[in-house]
């Protein structure tokens, strides 16, 4: 059986989704669209990835409340079943999956959804597995990314687990190893701590949460240490086997052969593209890092477009995957020729306290040759987080000189994956240092931390009244 | 002389069908254009030396309107 359709879309995550509402609304309904995909409905985010972690991380910084008030006078006795967290996060998923992915896709009579591993078979031309050859006018990959696993003596004999099988987990492991300190193992690591797991991190670099400024790294380090979670940095992991009963991962530091021993190994050293999918066929340039795309998101086959995970960037992001499939579809339905600006494109980290970044760091200003003057002040110079008692984080500014407009901001502080939107409009506005300061914010409320940065370019902040404008 | 067909999205009667083929007669180049509002298509002749296939999805009555078209065949 062979089958024609306006637009094919390979994957059916946040790209795919994002990509097939907007072609939908662009052409009134009337584009037919397939979305093909395996798994889940919903891709990596909502099944396994942001939705399920953000859960987790919610039920222990519950915990960590009650561990640690943070006012004097409080004391709470608590108990933990991890069994149960766990279970919710599963029974939470799933509603979140019917509601948002399986009832909305329901809604569009002119999506047709195939379950289904896809190959090309020609240009523009693929086949499922039951053997229906589907033909798109135009088409879009955004078959994502999956976790990506090194080749460590005895790790696959012993077993281990990744970002995917971790929420399938009975219960969370009384002892655990992280393989690498990246987002996805610093934040399951630091949730699994406070909920009551042993926790070891193994992180090849010298720093946790490799790429983002060192001080910054260190604040959220400090906090993990106080979870109680055992880091390994500047250690290459050599081997795992399994001793009585045991999974025993052998490492080396500074030449010293080390091991430490778990009931489960978590792998959280990146992801890799979902690029096997025989692109050669349509003329589609790829490697092991990805698709590659001009700046308007198209291939090298120029009726098809990659978006999300699948594409060669620097960032693999649920936001940005969702943009970019909206850009995707305007870019073939409105000819709009969208470019995406990912030097602005926010991130955030949600640690505890939370890393957030939009446009450029420090050392990416330095690197670029650009005339910058930089200031950083402390989350206890702002007076909301001085009443939250969450004095120990960092907002930093980096500013052009002469021009005095905004080029980058990092925060690391318990809020600043919500405080980095308003980070991201300053920089998608081109707003100045001045422009912030004019900007009225309410106090107390932990964004005027931005406000603060800001002033701190004009004044001394430390002879500032607490709500000065 | 070549007919470029093309796939229209967006008619939903009978006013959309006029609008879509005054729209595109409208483009220096185009000789005639025949609208389907069932098929949703056009099939429009062109003077190859004034206009080329491709730059008829950027027609005004695709830009400025609920409208799209996409180049589907040229003969």
């Amino acid at each position: 059986m062979s089958k024609e359709y306006d637009l094919l879309i390979i994957g059916y995550g946040a790209a795919a989704f994002s990509a097939a509402i907007k072609a939908s609304e662009i052409t009134s309904g009337q584009a037919s669209i397939a979305m093909v995909g395996t798994g889940p409905l919903g891709g990596t985010c909502v099944n396994v990835g942001c939705v399920p972690s953000k859960m987790l991380i919610s039920a222990a910084r519950n915990i960590m409340y009650m561990a640690r008030p943070r006012y004097p006078g409080i004391e709470a006795e608590y108990r933990t079943d991890s069994s149960k967290i766990l279970e919710f996060i599963r029974q939470a998923v799933g509603e979140e999956r019917h509601n948002k992915y399986e009832t909305v896709v329901s809604g569009y009579e002119n999506i047709d959804l195939y379950r289904s591993r896809a190959v090309f078979t020609g240009d523009r031309k693929i086949s499922i597995e039951d053997g229906t050859e589907i033909f798109g006018y135009n088409v879009i990959i955004g078959t994502g990314s999956r976790p990506s696993i090194p080749p460590i003596q005895g790790l696959k004999d012993a077993g281990y687990i990744t970002s995917n099988e971790f929420w399938s987990l009975e219960k969370i492991p009384g002892e655990l190893v992280i393989i690498g300190s990246g987002p996805i193992g610093s934040e399951i690591g630091q949730a699994a701590a406070r909920i009551g797991s042993r926790v070891k991190i193994i992180e090849i670099a010298d720093q946790i949460l490799p790429g983002i400024p060192r001080d910054m790294a260190q604040k959220v380090m400090e906090s993990m240490v106080r979870d109680g979670i055992e880091f390994h940095l500047s250690s290459a992991v050599k081997s795992v086997s399994v001793e009585n009963g045991k999974k025993i991962v052998r490492f080396e530091t500074g030449g010293l052969q080390r091991e430490v021993e778990a009931d489960e190994i978590l792998v959280a050293t990146g992801r890799s593209p979902n690029v096997d999918l025989d692109l050669e066929k349509t003329g589609v340039q790829y490697d092991r890092y990805g698709i590659v795309v001009d700046g308007n998101l198209r291939t090298s086959n120029r009726k098809i477009y990659a978006a999300g995970d699948v594409v060669k960037q620097r960032f693999k992001l649920e936001t940005l995957a969702a943009k970019q499939g909206v850009i995707a579809a305007e870019n073939i339905f409105n000819r709009a020729g969208i470019m995406i600006d990912l030097s602005s494109f926010p991130l955030a980290i949600f640690t505890d306290p939370e890393y957030a970044s939009v446009g450029y760091t420090e050392d990416e200003a330095r690197s670029a040759g650009l005339r910058y003057d930089v200031r950083a002040i402390s989350t206890g110079d702002v007076a909301k987080e001085r009443i939250l008692r969450n004095a120990d984080g960092i907002i930093r500014m980096i500013v052009e000189q002469g021009t005095k407009r905004i080029l980058g901001i990092q925060m690391v502080a318990e809020n600043a994956a919500d405080m980095i939107n308003e980070a991201s409009v300053i920089i998608h506005s081109g707003m100045t240092v001045d422009d912030v300061i004019d900007t009225p914010h309410v106090f107390p409320t932990v964004n005027e931390g931005l406000k603060l940065a800001a002033q701190s370019f004009l004044r001394d902040i430390s002879m500032m009244s607490c709500c000065m404008e | 002389m070549k007919k470029v067909v093309m796939k229209v999205y967006g008619m939903t009667c009978d006013d959309c069908v006029v609008t879509v083929k005054k729209g595109l007669e409208s483009v220096p180049g185009v000789i005639s254009a025949d609208v389907s509002l069932p098929e949703k298509k056009a099939e429009i002749l062109i003077d190859e030396n004034k206009v080329s296939p491709e730059s008829l999805e950027d027609a005004q009555v695709f830009k400025v309107t609920r409208y799209r078209g996409e180049v589907r065949k040229v003969e």
